[in-house]
C-alpha cells in the first residue's frame, strides 16, 4: 500500500527528521515507481541523513557504499575469496578430482560487498550510494545495470537477481558531472539549505534541551552567515555542532559573551579564508543585527 | 444525454492528453522526459493528493528534472504552461523555500515563455542565414571578440562546455606500454592457474591507471581581456567539471580563488565573486603581483609534478618587467608545464609582446593562441605530453 505524503512526513518526523512536503513527495514517488533517487546539494545539507532516517523510519537495514576515486567492483560488489579457493583446489587435488572450476566458483567462495549484500538480502534494505560523483565513470556505468534491472552479472556463474528490490538513494555534490544515463534512471531532488523555520524545527528536534530564544538566535546567525559570501557555507551539521557547543558552555544569549562566541565559531567556519573574513567586528555586527 | 460516468471518463481523457502535451513540451524545452516518463506521469495522477495543489508540481519536478539547472528553471516553465494568465504559483507556494525567489515573482512565467520564443526565433533565423554544417565550423574558428549574436554566444558556450569533456576523453584514451607492474593481480592469476590444476605458473600484474594531469587555470579578468573573460570562464567551468583535480583562479590587481564556486556551477555566486573582484577594475593589471600572491598562498598546495598551469592573459602588466619572469620561474620549477594562452596572438601581424612577458618566455613551455574554440581545442596536444 502506498503511503500518503503526510504519512511519510510523519514517519520521518518520528525519527527526528524534518522533511518538507516536496521531499516527502519525491520519496513517495520512489516507492510507487520503484526508482532510485538522486539527491544533490551542498555538503552538510542533510543528504546522507535522508537515507539514514528512511532506514530508521521503515525499520529496513541500511547498507552504505561510500564512493571514492578508484572504487572497483572488488570492493563494491563482490570478490572471490582467493585464499579459500586455493585451499579448496589443493583439497580437491588430494581427493584426486580433476575439475575444480565448478566447485570453486560457487556462492560459498563469494565475499559479498555492499551492492551484492543489498540485492541478495531477504529483507528489503535501504541502499545508500554516497557521493557517487567521487567514483570513476566505469563504476557509474556498472551501476546502470543494477539500477534498471536489479541484477548483477558474475561472469563465473551467471546473473544474480535481486531477492527484494532495495530502496536506493544516491547522493552527489558536484565533484564531477554525472552521466546523463545515470541521471535518467533516477528521480532527482535538489536539497537546498533549509529555511529559517525548517532549520529551527530541526534544531528543536535534535536538541530539545536548547533554549527556544537561543535556538532562534543560533539559526538567525547561521542564516545570515550563509548570506555572506563564504568559501564554505555552514550546513545543518555545522549548526547542530555549534548549538551543542553553546549548550555545553551554558551560554544563554549570543550577545552575552562575544569572546566565547568567537572562539566557538570553529564549529561553523571551516577554512582559514572564512575565519579571516569573519573577524570579531563582523561577528559583533551580525549579532547586533539579530536583536 | 450525458451520464455522470461518461463525463468523468471524458474529463480523465482530456486531463491525460493535456498532461502528455505538457510532457512533450517539457521535452522540447530541454527537460528529461521520454516515453517512460510520460507513462509514469499518467500513473501519478492516481496518487497525487487532491488537497495539495502543489503535489503534482513536486512530482513532475522530481521526475522530469535531471540536474540543478533544470531544477531551478522548472517552476517558471510549469507556471508558464499551466497558468499562462495567472502567474500566482509563487503565492500559492507559500512555505516552499526559494520558489518565489527563483522565479522573480509575478509574471516571470510569461517572461520565460516569451524569452524562449525569442530565443527560438533567433536560433532559427541564424540557422537559415548560415545553413547547416559549415555554420558550426565557422563558429569554431571565429575570434571570440567578434561573436556578438546572443544565440551564437550561447552555442559557443555549449561547445566550450563540451570541449573540456572531449579533451579529457582523449587524454585517458592514450596508454603507455608498460613491461613491469608492481602489484600482483590475484584474481587473474587464480583464473589462469585453473587449467594448470591450481599451480600459479603465469603471474598477472595489476597496473596503475594513467592519471590525469591536474590543471590549474589562472584567468586574467582585467579590462583589456573583457571580451574574452566570459568565454574563458565558461571553459574553466567545463574544465573544473570534468577534471577532478582542477583549480581555477582569477586576477587583475589581486588574486581570487574560484575553484569551489566553479565546481558547484553556481553562476550567481560566481558573478558575486567577480563583482567583488572587479572593484579595483580601473587600477590596471598586476599580473606579477597576482602570481606572487598565488605562489605564496597556493603554490605548494596546488602545484605538483603532475600539474599543468595555464595562464589566460594578454600579458599587459603595470609592474616592472623582471618580476613576472621571477614569479613564473617559481611556478615552472614545481609544475610539469606552464602554458601561456594569449588571446591576441593570432591577430594579423602578431601582437607586440609586453616586455614583461618577453622576459618571462624562458619559463613558459608554450605560448599559444586562445582566441577561438579551435585554438582552445588544440590545447589537448600540449596536455597529453
Amino acid at each position: 500500500m502506498t503511503l500518503t505524503v503526510s504519512e511519510i512526513q510523519d514517519q520521518l518526523a518520528g525519527v527526528d527528521y524534518v522533511a518538507d512536503p516536496a521531499l516527502s513527495t519525491c520519496l513517495q514517488l520512489m516507492s510507487v515507481l520503484r526508482k532510485p533517487v538522486l539527491l544533490e546539494g551542498d555538503a552538510g545539507v542533510g543528504k546522507t541523513e535522508v537515507a539514514k532516517a528512511l532506514s530508521r523510519a521503515t525499520g529496513h537495514k541500511l547498507v552504505r557504499l561510500q564512493c571514492y576515486e578508484g572504487l572497483d567492483l572488488g570492493s563494491a560488489v563482490y570478490e572471490w575469496d582467493y585464499q579459500r579457493q586455493l585451499l579448496a583446489i589443493r583439497m580437491l587435488e588430494a581427493e584426486g578430482r580433476k575439475t575444480a572450476e565448478e566447485s570453486i566458483y560457487s556462492r560459498r567462495f563469494l565475499l559479498e560487498r555492499p551492492l551484492m549484500q543489498a540485492i541478495t538480502s531477504a529483507e528489503p534494505v535501504v541502499l545508500l550510494i554516497d557521493e557517487i560523483d567521487r567514483a570513476d565513470e566505469e563504476f557509474e556505468a556498472f551501476l546502470l545495470e543494477l539500477l534498471s534491472d536489479w541484477q548483477i552479472s558474475v561472469p563465473e556463474f551467471g546473473t544474480v537477481k535481486a531477492v527484494s528490490q532495495p530502496t536506493v538513494i544516491l547522493t552527489a555534490n558536484g565533484t564531477r558531472e554525472l552521466s546523463d544515463a545515470l541521471r535518467r534512471r533516477c528521480l532527482y531532488f535538489y536539497v537546498d539549505y533549509p529555511s529559517f523555520d525548517k532549520e529551527l524545527r530541526i534544531l528543536r528536534a535534535k536538541l530539545p534541551a536548547l533554549d527556544q530564544a537561543l535556538a532562534t538566535q543560533v539559526v538567525g546567525f547561521v542564516q545570515r552567515l550563509r548570506e555572506a559570501e563564504l568559501r564554505k557555507s555552514p550546513g545543518i551539521a555545522e549548526t547542530l555542532d555549534w548549538a551543542t557547543a553553546l549548550l555545553n558552555l551554558q551560554i544563554k544569549d549570543l550577545s552575552d559573551a562575544p569572546q566565547i562566541i568567537a572562539s566557538t565559531l570553529v564549529c561553523l567556519l571551516k577554512t582559514q579564508e572564512d575565519q579571516m573574513v569573519m573577524d570579531a567586528e563582523s561577528i559583533a555586527e551580525l549579532i547586533e543585527k539579530l536583536r | 444525454m450525458v451520464t455522470t460516468d461518461s463525463f468523468a471518463d471524458s474529463t480523465a481523457v482530456r486531463l491525460e492528453e493535456r498532461i502528455l502535451c505538457f510532457v512533450r513540451d517539457a521535452r522540447s524545452a530541454g527537460f528529461h522526459s521520454g516515453l517512460a516518463e510520460s507513462l509514469d506521469v499518467v500513473s501519478l495522477l492516481a496518487i497525487a493528493d487532491p488537497f495539495e495543489p502543489l503535489a503534482f508540481y513536486w512530482q513532475l519536478r522530481s521526475l522530469l528534472c535531471c540536474d540543478r539547472e533544470q531544477w531551478q528553471r522548472f517552476e517558471a516553465f510549469y507556471v508558464a504552461w499551466f497558468y499562462p494568465q495567472d502567474t500566482e504559483l509563487s503565492e500559492r507556494t507559500e512555505g516552499e523555500e526559494g520558489l518565489a525567489a527563483s522565479t522573480g515573482g509575478k509574471g516571470s512565467g510569461m517572461r520565460y515563455l516569451s524569452e524562449l520564443q525569442t530565443a527560438q526565433q533567433v536560433m532559427a533565423a541564424s540557422e537559415q542565414a548560415k545553413g547547416g554544417g559549415s555554420a558550426q565550423e565557422s563558429l569554431s574558428m571565429a575570434d571570440f571578440r567578434f561573436v556578438f549574436d546572443r544565440a551564437e554566444q550561447r552555442e559557443l558556450a555549449l561547445w566550450l562546455d563540451r570541449l573540456a569533456r572531449r579533451i579529457r576523453r582523449r587524454l585517458i584514451r592514450r596508454h603507455r606500454q608498460a613491461n613491469r607492474a608492481k602489484a600482483l593481480d590475484y584474481r587473474r592469476t587464480t583464473r589462469r592457474a585453473l587449467p594448470l590444476g591450481g599451480e600459479a605458473m603465469r603471474l598477472c600484474f595489476k597496473q596503475r591507471r594513467k592519471r590525469l594531469p591536474r590543471l590549474v587555470l589562472l584567468l586574467d579578468v582585467s579590462q583589456s581581456m573583457d571580451v574574452y573573460t566570459k568565454f574563458f570562464m565558461r571553459f574553466a567551468m567545463g574544465v573544473s567539471g570534468v577534471f577532478q583535480e582542477s583549480d581555477v583562479y582569477a586576477f587583475h590587481t589581486r588574486l581570487i580563488h574560484l575553484g569551489d564556486v566553479l565546481q558547484e556551477r553556481q553562476v550567481g555566486r560566481l558573478e558575486a565573486r567577480l563583482t567583488s573582484l572587479s572593484k579595483g577594475w580601473l587600477g590596471g593589471t598586476r599580473i606579477a603581483a597576482s602570481l606572487q600572491e598565488f605562489n605564496q598562498q597556493y603554490l605548494r598546495r596546488t602545484v605538483h609534478n603532475r600539474t599543468i598551469v595555464m595562464v589566460f592573459s594578454d600579458g599587459y602588466d603595470t609592474a616592472a618587467s623582471g618580476e613576472l619572469a621571477q614569479q613564473l620561474a617559481l611556478i615552472s620549477a614545481r609544475a610539469r608545464k606552464v602554458l601561456w594562452l594569449h588571446p591576441l596572438l593570432a591577430r594579423p601581424g602578431g601582437p607586440k609582446l609586453d616586455p614583461g612577458l618577453r622576459h618571462a618566455l624562458p619559463h613558459i613551455d608554450a605560448l599559444l593562441p586562445a582566441h577561438s574554440l579551435q585554438a582552445l581545442a588544440e590545447l589537448e596536444t600540449h596536455l597529453s605530453r
